[in-house]
């Protein structure tokens, strides 16, 4: 049933251009158009290529989830988990399926910007910390999907909370 | 007898000082097709949200084929269509309706599902491409979708045009021949009047005539030529409405 859903959720999603715009596509043009600019410069002690990626690879990760978080009040608003509440799917395994998603959107801009910076500025890491890198950032960004889905989904209609949701 | 669909018992709900349903017992036997018909404000959206396990009564009790509303729609024995639910952009037609069926226990296939509902040729359309009709028998399908024992339907032929409405009444003659059970509510009185075995009519939260379109008449004194419409007026006019706590104290949890 959940399996069902998660793959209703993931075709929705890939079928959704926005989220490939925002969370992808922006944030590599934006490093390669900026990334240059400050090529020699060192923020906080690191060297600005790398400062940058870092930045805007955490800003793809945040903007992947927030899509996902966005689409659960749009989803409220349109009725549709009202509909999903009148079939045996149970609410906990939407929330679940939403989490998930969203979670997942953080890793393609992180591994999307971070290949962008290897090629146009060689930006070069230990495979280490690239993963520390990757995980790193989706733990940072995931933590919101868990935090905010549940009380966008589970909230009764009407309530307060619809306008934060 | 082939058992009891659903059943409610002593059923009141209140918002603020406004009685939506007082008091209100309803036996829904299987294998029948069902009318709710009122005005509106009568009751009728709370009555099946309530059936649905969507809200709570504040008295009374509601069994659905046995068991708690919530446990029935958990177990895959209800499929509802809702007025105010919707479907979310970004899939396709038949991508919600394979959705409906793998959600269920015992689906019906897809294809059938979409045929029954007159939607197939629709299938491959975005659901946020859909006209309004489009988008009621695409709900239809949803409903259908998963074989539910118990149908219910919240003003479903709402925005559908008249050969859609007559596939729609023809799905549901069919859906209820197989030993389902169909409630709906509606305004189109001629619907009721031609596709429900039993009608029940509410104003202002309470059951003023229960029984088939015949007894409906007469309990209304009108002539049986008479349309529904003139019933349903004489049902339903001059009905207080039940207001404040200070009315009636029966609503004594069951």
């Amino acid at each position: 049933m959940m399996r069902a859903y998660l793959r209703f959720e993931r075709r929705r999603l890939v079928r959704d251009p926005r989220l490939m715009f925002f969370s992808v596509i922006g944030p590599v043009v934006t490093y390669l158009i900026f990334s240059g600019w400050s090529a020699d410069d060192r923020l906080e002690g690191v060297a600005a290529p790398l400062a940058v990626m870092i930045g805007l690879a955490g800003y793809g990760a945040v903007a992947g989830v927030l899509m996902v978080g966005s689409a659960v009040s749009q989803e409220r608003a349109a009725g549709w988990l009202h509909q999903l509440r009148v079939t045996p799917l149970p609410p906990g395994q939407v929330v679940a399926v939403k989490a998930l998603l969203g979670s997942i959107t953080a890793i393609p801009p992180v591994v999307a910007v971070g290949t962008a910076a290897s090629i146009q500025r060689h930006v070069e890491l230990s495979a280490g910390r690239w993963i520390a890198v990757l995980l790193l950032m989706w733990a940072a960004r995931c933590r919101s999907p868990y935090s905010g889905s549940p009380s966008g989904t589970a909230c009764p209609r009407r309530s307060p909370c619809r306008s934060i949701s | 007898m082939k058992g009891i669909a659903a059943q409610l018992c002593g059923i009141t709900r209140r918002f603020g000082s406004t009685r939506a349903v007082d008091d209100l017992d309803l036996t829904i036997e299987a294998g029948t097709i069902v009318a709710l018909l009122g005005p509106n404000g009568a009751g009728k959206t709370t009555t099946i949200s309530i059936m649905l396990g969507l809200a709570r009564a504040d008295a009374g009790t509601v069994t659905v084929f046995g068991e708690s509303a919530a446990d029935a729609v958990r177990a895959g024995r209800v499929a509802a269509m809702l007025q105010d639910g919707g479907f979310v952009p970004g899939s396709t037609v038949r991508d919600m309706i394979e959705l409906a069926g793998a959600l269920y226990p015992r689906p019906i296939d897809t294809d059938r599902a979409l045929s029954t509902a007159g939607v197939r040729d629709l299938a491959n359309r975005r659901v946020d491409r859909l006209s309004a009709g489009e988008a009621q028998g695409v709900r239809v399908a949803f409903a259908l979708a998963g074989d539910p024992d118990l149908l219910v339907l919240d003003e479903p032929t709402t925005a559908m045009d008249v050969a859609a409405r007559q596939q729609f009444w023809t799905a549901i003659r069919g859906n209820a021949d197989d030993h389902h059970t169909v409630l709906f509510s509606t305004h189109q009185l001629h619907e009721a009047d031609t596709a429900a075995d039993r009608i029940v009519v509410l104003a202002a939260g309470r059951i003023v005539a229960d029984g088939p379109p015949a007894q409906i008449r007469a309990a209304a004194g009108v002539d049986p030529s008479a349309t529904l419409d003139a019933a349903f007026l004489a049902l339903t006019t001059d009905v207080p409405a039940v207001d404040g706590p200070s009315t009636t104290t029966q609503e004594t949890a069951k």
